[in-house]
This record gives C-alpha cells, sequence and structure tokens, in this order.
C-alpha cells in the first residue's frame, strides 16, 4: 500500500531517505504509475526527485554532454546538439511513446527500466554513454549497457541512483543511424529496434527486443569486412522470442533489416557530420 | 496521509487537502471538480486524461499529485483566447464526434500552439498522436487546429455560421458544449448516496465455478453488497436469452464477471474484489468454430433450446453449439456449379476485433424501494435497455426510467443491454442505494462484447462472359461464449451475404457458433465489413484468374433495375446507383492510368505502390416492425424543442433533426433545440440507435411531426385569419393567407394559445407529434431465407493507393477515395465525418486490429498497450468524398444512412491492392506488418 511521499529537494536528502530501502524513486512516473496502476509494482514510499535543482541539469562540455536524471526526453529531443551529434539517440528519443509521455519521461528513467525494448539505450550505446550512479559510498560511473542484468533488474541495489548520463564527444568520422519497426507509425513498443555507429576506430551496434537485453557489440574496424560481418555477427547474438507482438522469425528478418537500415544511416554522406 | 497541495487551475489558485501519491487525473475530477480531463485508459495510452502542466500537455493519469505541487494547470474551463479560438475552430471545422477525446486533444494542441503559434500540419500531428479518437478519423481535428494555426498571429475567425439549408454543414448541436468540457458523461455524473462498484472476472475460458467465498470481501469495512452468479438467476439477451447477470456454475469466457462489490469507494471496492476467493476447476476451452462444430464437441449451453428468444427469426440447432443457423437458398446451386465454366474456392477469416469507444461501460443504477427503477446508462438505446430490463426482472415498464446522457462513442459495442442488470442487481442488495458502475479499459476489453470472428468458404461458379451463376456461402461465427446479440449478425450479413451483385443461383449457411472467447455483439457495419472481406477478396481473386479487369468484372455483375436480390427483392430504381459509386470511385483514383495501371513503378527501395477497388452495400438489420417517433414543443417565441430517444452518441443526427425540423417548420436552424439527454419518461419511443437507421427513421418522425405542427398552427390561424385551412401559407417563422402575406401572424403568436385583442384566446400549446415505422418488411422464410429484410440499401465503393514497404510487410495509405449513395445529403460536414471516421476504423480493422487468445484462451491484449488503433499518424495522406443522391422514397427528402458503411470494405480495398501489386492473396486479416511480409516471402 503506498502511503508515503517525499520530495527531497537535494542528494543528501535522497540518499538518506534511500537508506530504509523502502522507496522507491519516482522520476518522471510514465512506466512506473503504469506499474501501479495494473498492480504489478507495489511501492509504500514513492520519493519524487524532480524538485533536485543539481538532477535536472543538461550540460554541454568541450569532451562531453552531461544529462541529469531528471531531464526531460522532450526537451533533449528539442536540443539541435543531440541531433547533430547522437543522430541514433536523438531518433530513438523521438519514438519514444507519445507526445505527452516524451513530456515526462527520461533518459534514465528509460534505461533503469531495464526493458529490453528500450527506444534510449540502443542509441546511448552506440554513442558509448555512461551513468553516473551516485550512493552514500560515492560517485562512480558504469557503461550504459552493463547497468541492465535481466528484463526489468539492474545492477543497482535500493540505495543507489543513477544521477545522470554521460555523453562522451563523438571524433570526427562519427556517425550514427536508428531503426525501429513497430505495428503502426503511431506509438508503440519496438518490435525490433537496432542502433549503429561507426567511427575511426571501431563499430557498435545495438538491438532492442530481441532477447532478455538490448544486445550490444563492437567491432574492432579493421575487423569489419562489410555489413555481412555486423548481419551474421547480430545473428549471433540475439535470440528473439515469439510474443504477441512479433513471432521470433519475423523478429530475426527485421533484426537484420533494422540494422542494415542503421548502418546505412551511418554511411549517408549526405547526412551532417556527426549522425 | 494527506498534505496540503497548492495548485495553480486555469488561473485560480488552489489549496488540497489532499493524498500527494493520488493521480492527478482523479484530483482534478473529484477534489478540483474540473471534469473535462477523461479518463481512457489510466495507462497513459490514449490521452483522454491530457491536460496542459506549465505548458506542456501530459496525461494526467501519469502523474500524482505531489509532482503537480505548484504547478499551473490548463484545460478547456479556461478562457484563454488561444483556448476559445481552439473551441471554437473545433466546432465549426467538424472536429467533434462523441466529443469525448475532445478536451485531451484541445490541451495537446493548446501546448503546441503556445510553443509552437504557426506549427505545421507535421507538428500538429506530432503533438496529438498520443490523443485516440476513434470516431473521427483525425483529419478535421487536424484542420480544425491547423486553422487556428494558420490565423497567427490573429485569431482564428470561424466562417459564418451556416443557415439551416438541407444539405448545408450547420454547426452542430453538441459541438461547443464537447469542446469547451462542460458535457456531462456518465463517469461525470453523481447521484446522491451512490455507492461505487467493481467486478471480480474469470481469468478461465473454461471452468466450472467450485465455490465463491466472498465472507472477507463483505467484512471488509464499507462494503455494502457482495454479489455472486447465485445471488439474481435471471436471463439476459436481446434477441437470444443466454446470458446470466454474473457467471452461474461455470465460466464460459476468461474475462466473464463472477463476482461484483458495491462499496462507500471506488478504493474499498477494488480492495473487496481482491479479497473474494473463487475456486475453479478448469475444463475442456473450445477454441474456435471448427473445434465447436466437430461431432461430439463440448457443449457451451447444453440448455440451448430452452432460452427464450426472438422465435420468428432465430433457429438454435438441438444438440450443437449453434446459436442459430441462417439459410438464403435461391435457384439451384448445385447445378449451376456444376455446369460452370469456371468454378472458384476460397476461404477467408477474420478475427474477434474490439469496438474501444473512449468512454467505457457506465451505468448508475438505484433500485427503489417502491419497486422503481432508475437507470443512467452510457448505452444506445434508453427503451431498449428499458424494456430488455423490465423483461428479464419481470418489472412493468412504467416502474422503469433509463436516461441517457452525452455518450463518448458506441459503435455497436452500447447497443442492447450490458451491465445496467448487474449495476440494478448491486443497489437492490445495497439496501437500494444508488450504485455506479463505470468499466475500466481492462474491463472493457475483457468483459463486454466484441465483434464476432468469421469464417468464411465461398465457391463461385462463372460463366464464359465473366457472369457469376452461382454463390455457394458457408459463413461460420464465432459468437463466443453467448449469443445475445450475435445471431442477428449472422442473420444479417446472410440475407446481405453475396455482395451488391446479381447472383441467380445462392446458397448461403451462415451459422453463429458458441465458443469460449468474448462474445459477440453488434460493431458497425452488423457483419458486413468480415463479409465484404471475403466477397470483395473474392471478387478480385476471380477477376484475376480470369482474366478481366475487377472493375469490368464487378461491373458484368452489379445489381440493377429488374434484378433479384438472393432474397428475392427485386431491385427498383429507388434502389439506387452501385453503377455510379464504382464509376465514381474508380475515374477518381485514376484505375488503370499510369504506367502500369493499377500496380505502379517501385517509387522508393524496396517499396511499390499499388491501387484496389472494392464495392459494399448494407441496410439496417433490424426487426420489420421497428419503429421512431418524435414530439416538438414550442416555447413562447417560437423556437422548439425536438424530442427523440435516438441517442447521437457523435454521429451527428440532433444536427440533422434540427436541420430537417428548421426547414420543414422554416425556422432558424439556431431555433431548434434537441436536448442532450433521452430520458423514458420524457422522450418518446425509439427502438434502437443502431443499424444506420437513425437519420433516416428518426428524420421521417421529425418531418411527420413537424407536419403535425404545422396543422395545428394553420387550424388556428384559419380561424384568425377566416380562411380555410388548406388556403394558409407558411415560411420565414409565420403563417397567412395564401396571396396576402402582408397580414402575418408570428408562430409565437400561436404555439402557446392565440390571444384576440380583447383577451379571448383559442389553441393552447402546440406540441407536434410524428412518428416512422418500417414499411414494408417481412420476416424471411426459415428455409429459404426468402422476403424483405430491407428499409433501403445503401451502396458504396473504395478505391485506395497504397504504398507497401516489401522489407517490412509494412502499409502505408495514400489516397482513399470513397462513393456513396446516400440519397440525400442533410449535413455535408458530418457525412463527410462520419466517411472519414469510418475509413480510418476500418483501417484499424485491415491492418492491425484483433484479440489474440492463447492455448488456455486467455486473450493476450487486453490493453492499449498491444491492442493498437490508429493514431494521427496512420491516417491516410488522402481521403475523399463523393455523394451520389438517388432519393430514397423511404428516406426523409429522400436520404439513406451512411454511418456504418464507410468501414465495410475497407479490409477488402487493401486486401486487393496488396494482390494488384505483388500477385499475392491474402485470405486472413489483420494486414498486419507480419503477416504481409510472411505471404509475400512464402510466395518468393
Amino acid at each position: 500500500m503506498l502511503e508515503r511521499y517525499s520530495s527531497p529537494k537535494d542528494i543528501a536528502s535522497l540518499l538518506s531517505l534511500l537508506s530504509d530501502g523502502t522507496g522507491q524513486i519516482l522520476n518522471g512516473g510514465t512506466d512506473l504509475l503504469v506499474q501501479i496502476e495494473i498492480g504489478r509494482k507495489k511501492p509504500m514510499h514513492l520519493i519524487d526527485i524532480s524538485n533536485i535543482e543539481v538532477l535536472s541539469r543538461f550540460e554541454i562540455f568541450a569532451d562531453r554532454v552531461e544529462i541529469g536524471a531528471t531531464v526531460r526526453v522532450s526537451e533533449l529531443c528539442n536540443s539541435p546538439y543531440i541531433w547533430d551529434h547522437y543522430h541514433a539517440l536523438a531518433l530513438g528519443m523521438q519514438d519514444l511513446g507519445s507526445h505527452q509521455i516524451r513530456e515526462r519521461a527520461t533518459l534514465t528513467g528509460n534505461i533503469v527500466n531495464a526493458s529490453p525494448a528500450s527506444d534510449t539505450l540502443p542509441g546511448l550505446y552506440v554513442s558509448g554513454a555512461l551513468a553516473e550512479i551516485t550512493s552514500s559510498e560515492g560517485v562512480s560511473t558504469v557503461a550504459v549497457e552493463k547497468l541492465a542484468t535481466a528484463p526489468g533488474r539492474t545492477v543497482l541495489i535500493p540505495s543507489m541512483f543513477v544521477s545522470k548520463i554521460i555523453l562522451p564527444t563523438p571524433k570526427l568520422g562519427f556517425r550514427s543511424g536508428f531503426e525501429k519497426v513497430k505495428r503502426l507509425n503511431g506509438h508503440d513498443i519496438a518490435m525490433v529496434s537496432a542502433a549503429v555507429s561507426v567511427s575511426h576506430t571501431s563499430l557498435r551496434c545495438a538491438i532492442g527486443s530481441c532477447g532478455p537485453k538490448v544486445v550490444c557489440f563492437e567491432l574492432d574496424i579493421d575487423d569489419f569486412q562489410g555489413l555481412d560481418v555486423l548481419v551474421a555477427k547480430m545473428h549471433d547474438l540475439i535470440s528473439p522470442i515469439s510474443d504477441i507482438r512479433a513471432s521470433a522469425d519475423y523478429r530475426r528478418a527485421m533484426a537484420e533489416y533494422a540494422v542494415t537500415r542503421a548502418y546505412e544511416q551511418c554511411l549517408d554522406t549526405h547526412a551532417e557530420e556527426g549522425r | 496521509m494527506k498534505t496540503q497541495i497548492k495548485l495553480k487551475i486555469n488561473g485560480e489558485n488552489h489549496c488540497l487537502e489532499i493524498d500527494p501519491c493520488s493521480k492527478l487525473i482523479d484530483v482534478l475530477r473529484t477534489d478540483a471538480k474540473l471534469l473535462s480531463p477523461k479518463f481512457g485508459c489510466g495507462v497513459g495510452e490514449c490521452g483522454a486524461c491530457t491536460v496542459v502542466v506549465d505548458g506542456s500537455s501530459v496525461n494526467s493519469c501519469l502523474l500524482v499529485a505531489g509532482q503537480a505541487q505548484g504547478k499551473h494547470i490548463e484545460t478547456v474551463e479556461s478562457e484563454t483566447p488561444l483556448m476559445a479560438d481552439l473551441q471554437l475552430s473545433f466546432s465549426r471545422n467538424g472536429a467533434v464526434q462523441c466529443g469525448y477525446c475532445t478536451p485531451g486533444m484541445i490541451h495537446s494542441a493548446y501546448a503546441l500552439l503556445l510553443r509552437n503559434p504557426q506549427a505545421s500540419r507535421e507538428a500538429i500531428i506530432e503533438a496529438i498522436e498520443g490523443n485516440l479518437c476513434r470516431c473521427t478519423g483525425y483529419e478535421y481535428i487536424i484542420d480544425a487546429i491547423e486553422a487556428v494555426a494558420r490565423a497567427y498571429p490573429k485569431r482564428y475567425l470561424a466562417p459564418e455560421a451556416v443557415k439551416a439549408a438541407v444539405g448545408a454543414s450547420c454547426e452542430r448541436k453538441d459541438a461547443l458544449d464537447k469542446a469547451q468540457g462542460t458535457a456531462r458523461y456518465l463517469p461525470d455524473m453523481e447521484v446522491p448516496g451512490m455507492l461505487f462498484a467493481r467486478l471480480k472476472l474469470s481469468p478461465h475460458a473454461s471452468a466450472k465455478i467450485l465455490s465463491i467465498d466472498t465472507s472477507k470481501a463483505e467484512a471488509l469495512e464499507g462494503v455494502r453488497a457482495v454479489l455472486t452468479g447465485e445471488s439474481y438467476h435471471e436471463k439476459l439477451g436481446l434477441y437470444m436469452q443466454d446470458k446470466d447477470i454474473l457467471a452461474r456454475g461455470c465460466v464460459r469466457y476468461q474475462g466473464e464477471a463472477v463476482a461484483a462489490v458495491a462499496a462507500d469507494t471506488l478504493a474499498i471496492a477494488t480492495a473487496a474484489i481482491e479479497l473474494i476467493d473463487v475456486s475453479y476447476a478448469p475444463a475442456e476451452v473450445v477454441h474456435d468454430v471448427f473445434e465447436a462444430l466437430k461431432p461430439g464437441a463440448k457443449l457451451l449451453h447444453p440448455e440451448l433450446m430452452s432460452y427464450s428468444r426472438m422465435t420468428s427469426s432465430f433457429y438454435p440447432q438441438a444438440g450443437t453449439n449453434i446459436a442459430h443457423w441462417q439459410k438464403i437458398r435461391k435457384g439451384d446451386v448445385d447445378l449451376a456449379l456444376e455446369t460452370a465454366c469456371h468454378r472458384f474456392k476460397h476461404s477467408f477469416s477474420n478475427p474477434i476485433v474490439a469496438h474501444v469507444p473512449m468512454e467505457t461501460h457506465g451505468a448508475i443504477v438505484t433500485a427503489k424501494r417502491n419497486g422503481e427503477v432508475e437507470i443512467i446508462t452510457s448505452a444506445q438505446s434508453p427503451f431498449t435497455v428499458r424494456h430488455l430490463f423490465a423483461h428479464t426482472f419481470g418489472i412493468p415498464e412504467a416502474k422503469i426510467r433509463v436516461s441517457v446522457p452525452y455518450v463518448g462513442g458506441g459503435f455497436g459495442g452500447k447497443a442492447g443491454i450490458g451491465i445496467e442488470p448487474l449495476a440494478y442487481c448491486l443497489s437492490k442488495s445495497a439496501h437500494y442505494r444508488p450504485v455506479r458502475l463505470v468499466l475500466t479499459r481492462e474491463e472493457e476489453f475483457n468483459m463486454t462484447p466484441a465483434r464476432q470472428g468469421l469464417e468464411a468458404t465461398i465457391e463461385t461458379g462463372v460463366d464464359a462472359e465473366g457472369r457469376i451463376l452461382a454463390l455457394k456461402v458457408e459463413y461460420l461465427w464465432d459468437a463466443g461464449a453467448y449469443a445475445d446479440y450475435g445471431v442477428n449478425v449472422g442473420r444479417a450479413a446472410a440475407y446481405s451475404g453475396a455482395g451488391p451483385y446479381e447472383i441467380p443461383n445462392c446458397c448461403i449457411d451462415s451459422k453463429v457458433v458458441y465458443t469460449n472467447k468474448v462474445f459477440g455483439t453488434a460493431y458497425r457495419g452488423f457483419g458486413h465489413l468480415e463479409v465484404m472481406w471475403g466477397i470483395e477478396r473474392n471478387m478480385d481473386m476471380i477477376a484475376a484468374k480470369i482474366g478481366l479487369d475487377p472493375c469490368e468484372f464487378r461491373r458484368r455483375n452489379l445489381l440493377h433495375v429488374g434484378s433479384t436480390t438472393i432474397t428475392g427483392e427485386v431491385f427498383g430504381p429507388q434502389h439506387g446507383r452501385p453503377d455510379l459509386c464504382l464509376a465514381a470511385v474508380e475515374k477518381a483514383i485514376g484505375w488503370n492510368e499510369g504506367v502500369d495501371g493499377r500496380k505502379s513503378m517501385p517509387v522508393l527501395k524496396g517499396k511499390i505502390r499499388s491501387k484496389g477497388i472494392a464495392m459494399l452495400q448494407k441496410a439496417p438489420a433490424m426487426p420489420s416492425s421497428t419503429s421512431s417517433a418524435v414530439v416538438i414543443q414550442f416555447s413562447a417565441d417560437g423556437s422548439i424543442t425536438l424530442q427523440v430517444s435516438g441517442i447521437d452518441y457523435g454521429q451527428g443526427s440532433y444536427s440533422a433533426l434540427a436541420q430537417l425540423a428548421a426547414h420543414e417548420l422554416s425556422i432558424p436552424y439556431e431555433a431548434v433545440r434537441v436536448p442532450w439527454e433521452s430520458n423514458t419518461d420524457f422522450t418518446p419511443y425509439d427502438w434502437q440507435t443502431v443499424a444506420s437507421r437513425f437519420t433516416v427513421m428518426g428524420g421521417n418522425a421529425t418531418i411527420s411531426a413537424c407536419q403535425d405542427a404545422l396543422r395545428q398552427i394553420k387550424e388556428i390561424a384559419a380561424q384568425v385569419l377566416h380562411a380555410p385551412v388548406e388556403k394558409i401559407a407558411h415560411g420565414n417563422g409565420h403563417v397567412w393567407v395564401e396571396g396576402y402575406p402582408c397580414r402575418k401572424i408570428a408562430f409565437k403568436d400561436i404555439v402557446l394559445g392565440y390571444v384576440y385583442p380583447d383577451g379571448t384566446a383559442i389553441g393552447g400549446p402546440v406540441i407536434g407529434r410524428g412518428r416512422c415505422i418500417a414499411q414494408g418488411l417481412t420476416t424471411l422464410d426459415p428455409e429459404t431465407g426468402q422476403g424483405n429484410p430491407a428499409l433501403q440499401w445503401t451502396f458504396g465503393a473504395h478505391a485506395i493507393e497504397i504504398e507497401l514497404d516489401l522489407e517490412t510487410g509494412h502499409i502505408d495509405v495514400l489516397e482513399v477515395v470513397s462513393a456513396f449513395d446516400v440519397g440525400r445529403v442533410i449535413h455535408e460536414q458530418n457525412c463527410r465525418g462520419q466517411v472519414i471516421g469510418g475509413v480510418v476504423q476500418g483501417l484499424g480493422s485491415a491492418l492491425l486490429e484483433q484479440y489474440i487468445f492463447d492455448e488456455a484462451g486467455t486473450l493476450k491484449n487486453a490493453s492499449f498497450v498491444d491492442y493498437k488503433v490508429p493514431t494521427a499518424r496512420d491516417i491516410p495522406t488522402k481521403m475523399s468524398q463523393i455523394f451520389i443522391e438517388t432519393p430514397h422514397p423511404q428516406g426523409p427528402y429522400g436520404a439513406r444512412g451512411v454511418a456504418e458503411h464507410p468501414m465495410i470494405s475497407i479490409p477488402s480495398v487493401i486486401g486487393n491492392a496488396i494482390a494488384n501489386g505483388t500477385g499475392v492473396d491474402i485470405c486472413a486479416l489483420p494486414l498486419t506488418p507480419e503477416r504481409v511480409f510472411t505471404e509475400l516471402r512464402r510466395k518468393s
């Protein structure tokens, strides 16, 4: 039974509220409140982090971009800098839910949900994103793809939280692309999604909805002999299932399609630098 | 744990003592009494509860009160200029039908125009894509928002209101009320002392109920009544009384209600439901019609023959799962098939589909100690609710009052009778306190009836000239667990089941079959979309095989003056012009024009474009004696109140009736009031608001009521003016003696009684009384189906151009052209709005929608997360409507119904376009990307 609501103003208060292990962080709430509505989650204590100013910062530095935990997806979608430098991520965010959802949803919330169908994790991974984890022990960082362990599960323990996402500034020649396959043009959970990035040193690829976690892998650019290598590697790693949204066979075919399209976007010579 | 939450709502400061964890939608509706945010799903998928928070559009079901602390919330109740402009634009541009999604839609538009006052059409679509609308097909909504954006920086100026001419687009009577958030729907209503109900649904598709332990629920404080199937034993049904109020002894579908609770609050009722323990013994599941018809199949209703039913029309088969078997027999089909030059056999399949009204079913029912019953319900047909209710419980109709407020969409799903009896039983058990039962979206999907599935097998014999000689059809309807309404779908779709063609030899067996699935009911098109999926795909498949152009093949077989239909009706000029409908869409789509006729060149990598054509027809499916009535009462200023019990749940019929009345009486459209509430106590009888019959029959009744009123007015005028009554003329709200227009008397001086200069008076209040009963209809012969079942046929055709992505199977619809012989357009904008909305709803059936069941018979997609309906992003790039006007003698000014028709044959036309583009014939719906992709791969 939900019986307590807190709205800390700073990190210290948040850590102290988290210390008893019963608190559930409420960020954008677009997923958590649905889980509560359908009875899948029954937290006792909601901790609204929207009033912690430091978590709401979206800052662009010379070598990185920092996106605080409570920065909304809609704000990021409106950033030309994000579109220019992290095209795959921008495309994924643009396709996250409906407009109303993007007005509330956050990148951090989307990745700590640990959904294999995450619309943003593929783009974050191929951009080399790190998650900053804060706990009473201090601050550490982890690669975003290391957060999820299984559907809905992460490495985080209740006294920890993701405080920001750090995106390294892309090197010259970095390009990325994203493709999502849905049942309709309107908002939908991905049947399959894929992001690909290419840099001078490596090729990164992430496929959503084709396994218990978003499937992420990297190829050394010297080992990359063309699209076939990428597709073959992808087929080795994905393990799609059949469910009401799609069959495993269709998912395999669409994974190939989405990876190909995402890769082609990277090659698009008309695209702006960074895409 | 309540705290003080400060909110600014539409510029006013509110300080509320509330639980910060409560949802913003509940706070706004319950604590702040702001009723424009509507409940649609509770999980952020439908957008009905969208509000503007600090300038952003958000779902108020996905925000808790604490998160809104200190924020400014804006809604349609606000009076800012931008809000007013949007409301006016929605109202004038046909963007409002049932109106339930309208406030949320306007809120999304408002937030968009705040940040981007000159938003592009693309930006508008992006902004409202999260707001589902089931009625309008979005196009007029997008137009309405665009009109405001284009006017910027000036304020939106609506074009001058149209005068009341029949055929013109007067501003809808209900539109502004809905756009301003003041229209009241059932969930907005409260009755003093009312309790809140919740239901316990069966998790099993088929099981014996071993026991139900309600003791813990009953012990919970605040619980006032707990019911199980054993509490009441009455059977329900419109045509076939086969359904219990709550499951008794066994459950026949997953989602069937097994217990119900009424409590002081919804939270208590919800908690009590969790405390009810039901013990089941799962039983064999009958998954589909084929299993159900196997010899020795488990019988869902062993007592089938004992159910009371409308015996003149329905024929259950003893010892089977067949609830009704409709036969159509014309000529000698077997002989004709044997001798035909070409012979074909094709099978087609349709899944079960949900109606998805944006407002879920709801009712507030008060059982009274004196034996009376007061029902407020979100229903399509107050008199049918009353009649069936009285019949079910053995209560005289005179003791029952049924009233219907604004209804947030129905599409057939709110026809007949629904949850009202259950709410009544709860009220009775809760010591006669009023009980409100409003279904959650999950309950709406799981429990309420849906559109039946259909398996069709069509054998066709065609001669060397491409004329159809014989059609032998089997329709197997997946009625689900109950067939109270579905039997009539099986009947209507059979007598219409050969399409708009002349078939000399025809044999149709239409069987309505019980299975362990959610049960079927009326749904826009009443079986015709399902039947035409087969018939119209069959036409194209045959045309391709015999090498005829599909339009030419149709032309050679269309019904024409002198043809007889499959039930023996002789086709006359009054039936309208299917040939003109076909010709119109053929021309508009550019059939056989371009590089490769109906195929076109690959446009982009992996994508092709192609065209398709399909036809359709439908007549109202109703008993032969259904009727409508209208009463017109005058006010002191000469304006009128038009009372009617057909329900305008979005179609715009009330505005059409107002136009007819204004025209007949020659008074301004604005002088006609059509109350939004229908009430069996005050408004006159109407059978049901279904079957695209209301504007026709209600329209006729309106005309006759106007003529009755005019006769009374003229009788008084004749006395005053000293002239014979037949010499009295009328116009512009006045009467005069023919040829002497200088001495006029205004209606207002007569309608409440004429007063002479000396004070003496004659006449008295004029009350116009009009009625309409279907003429010349008969029941159908039980063995041959011969007879006259159709009040009027409406024929139509669609042509389409699609873009198909060969790599994914995804289809985008580029253009849809639709033509209907509507007899006479009464309200042009509404007429187009019905077509656009129907086409888009048809796209849902064509491309997306289906109930998915697992092996255990459990519905797997009972939410908007996985039951997808078209959004603003899914509509065709271009839609156009062509109206052909061949007057029908039984229609008001010749009008025919056209509400259901636009949806019919949309799946067929897309299936035909796929075949034209790829050579692949797909025979099962829906045409999901995966299905199309798989079928294309299988062929290559």
